[in-house]
């Protein structure tokens, strides 16, 4: 009976196991990658949700000073110095590379459709939105 | 049958040589691990303050009777002062001392609002109302000349604010009834007290972070109304 006995590893083995774990560290380190990329790319996102939130607000307080001041169309949000209040301008406005272009369509007679949509891009090559709604009604219709 | 015992020389500084490769790439992933880790806890960290803060002052702006700091009519700065309905919370003071967003009520102590692992770099409160170009008034009387119109069998003013809420009524029915509508008491909403827009940016200080190649920073806006009935 022929006994071969061999103790330790042999240089194959070892190979296999410096490449099975390198697999495994080149995994673990794309997963955390992909989580710290998911991380930062929420302070956009939040960035934009805020934007698009402000927005409606905006829109919100110029309806409440003139209902009629809400047209259909498609505008942008300023900041008038005098008097000082939100209006509509333009057909679009940004902020840190964010484009805000709020919408304004019929609703019923007396109710405008507002939406705000929020655009930026996260990676040159994607494009993420944000898109809220709300009514507005003038009060001073009914 | 051969049996050897032990190790030879070159069998030991191969395992050896072997084991420090291992252990280096392991102290590397590790140490990426952890630095990776402390990049997006700060991340989250910034994030999570920016957010309860610009929440929070929404919250209270919405609940609040009026802004007294900044000034209507478009003044700005870096505190917020509110006129609370519980005379025990007025006013409400929010503003930043020494990188930390603070909220006073009343005569009450000031309470942080963001940790002291983040750093509020920028505050800025502006009073988007402007008192002389909109404003109505409330209870107007002498009464102004009002049209009223029927809409479902009633009454309701229509020439001034025409709300159901502020020109509907019995006495508005009367009144069109003995005077032929040219008069009536209407009630007219008044414009809101303040339109507060804030901006607020939050970032990691510096200092105590494992990462120095990046800097955790978000700037929110947001634009609250204090409502007229408050």
């Amino acid at each position: 009976m022929v006994i071969n006995k061999r103790r330790g590893q042999s240089m194959v083995e070892i190979i296999m196991a410096i490449a099975i774990m390198t697999v495994g560290i080149t995994f673990s380190v794309s997963i955390l990658m992909i989580v710290e990329k998911g991380s930062i790319e929420s302070t956009s996102e939040m960035q934009a949700v805020f934007y698009a939130e402000e927005g409606i607000q905006a829109v919100i307080s110029i309806s409440d000073r003139s209902g009629t001041a809400v047209a259909v169309g498609t505008y942008g949000l300023a900041v008038q110095a005098s008097p000082a209040e939100w209006i509509l301008s333009g057909t679009s406005d940004t902020l840190n590379g964010m484009t805000r272009v709020v919408t304004v369509s019929t609703y019923d007679t007396d109710t405008k459709k507002v939406d705000v949509l929020v655009t930026w891009k996260p990676a040159p090559n994607r494009t993420a939105t944000v898109d809220e709604q709300v009514l507005v009604t003038d009060w001073a219709f009914l | 049958m051969t049996i050897r015992r032990g190790f030879s020389i070159i069998e030991t500084i191969l395992y050896v040589a072997v084991l420090i490769m291992i252990m280096g790439t392991m102290v590397i992933f590790l140490v990426n691990v952890v630095r990776r880790e402390s990049k997006v806890t700060m991340v989250l960290e910034v994030n999570q303050n920016a957010r309860f803060a610009i929440e929070k002052i929404n919250s209270i702006i919405r609940n609040s009777k009026d802004a007294t700091v900044p000034a209507d009519g478009g003044g700005s700065g870096s505190t917020l002062s509110l006129t609370m309905p519980d005379a025990n919370l007025s006013p409400t003071v929010f503003t930043v001392t020494n990188g930390t967003l603070t909220m006073q009520q009343g005569t009450a102590a000031a309470v942080p609002l963001t940790s002291s692992a983040v750093k509020v770099s920028s505050l800025t409160f502006t009073n988007l109302v402007d008192p002389t170009a909109h404003t109505r008034t409330d209870n107007q009387w002498p009464p102004i000349a009002c049209t009223p119109q029927e809409q479902n069998g009633i009454w309701y003013g229509v020439s001034c604010y025409k709300s159901k809420e502020y020109c509907a009524g019995i006495l508005q029915t009367i009144i069109y009834l003995l005077f032929g509508g040219k008069l009536g008491p209407c009630l007219q909403p008044t414009a809101a007290k303040s339109v507060i827009r804030m901006g607020i940016t939050v970032s990691a200080p510096s200092s105590g972070v494992v990462t120095n190649d990046y800097t955790a920073s978000i700037t929110l806006y947001a634009t609250a109304t204090v409502p007229r009935q408050n």
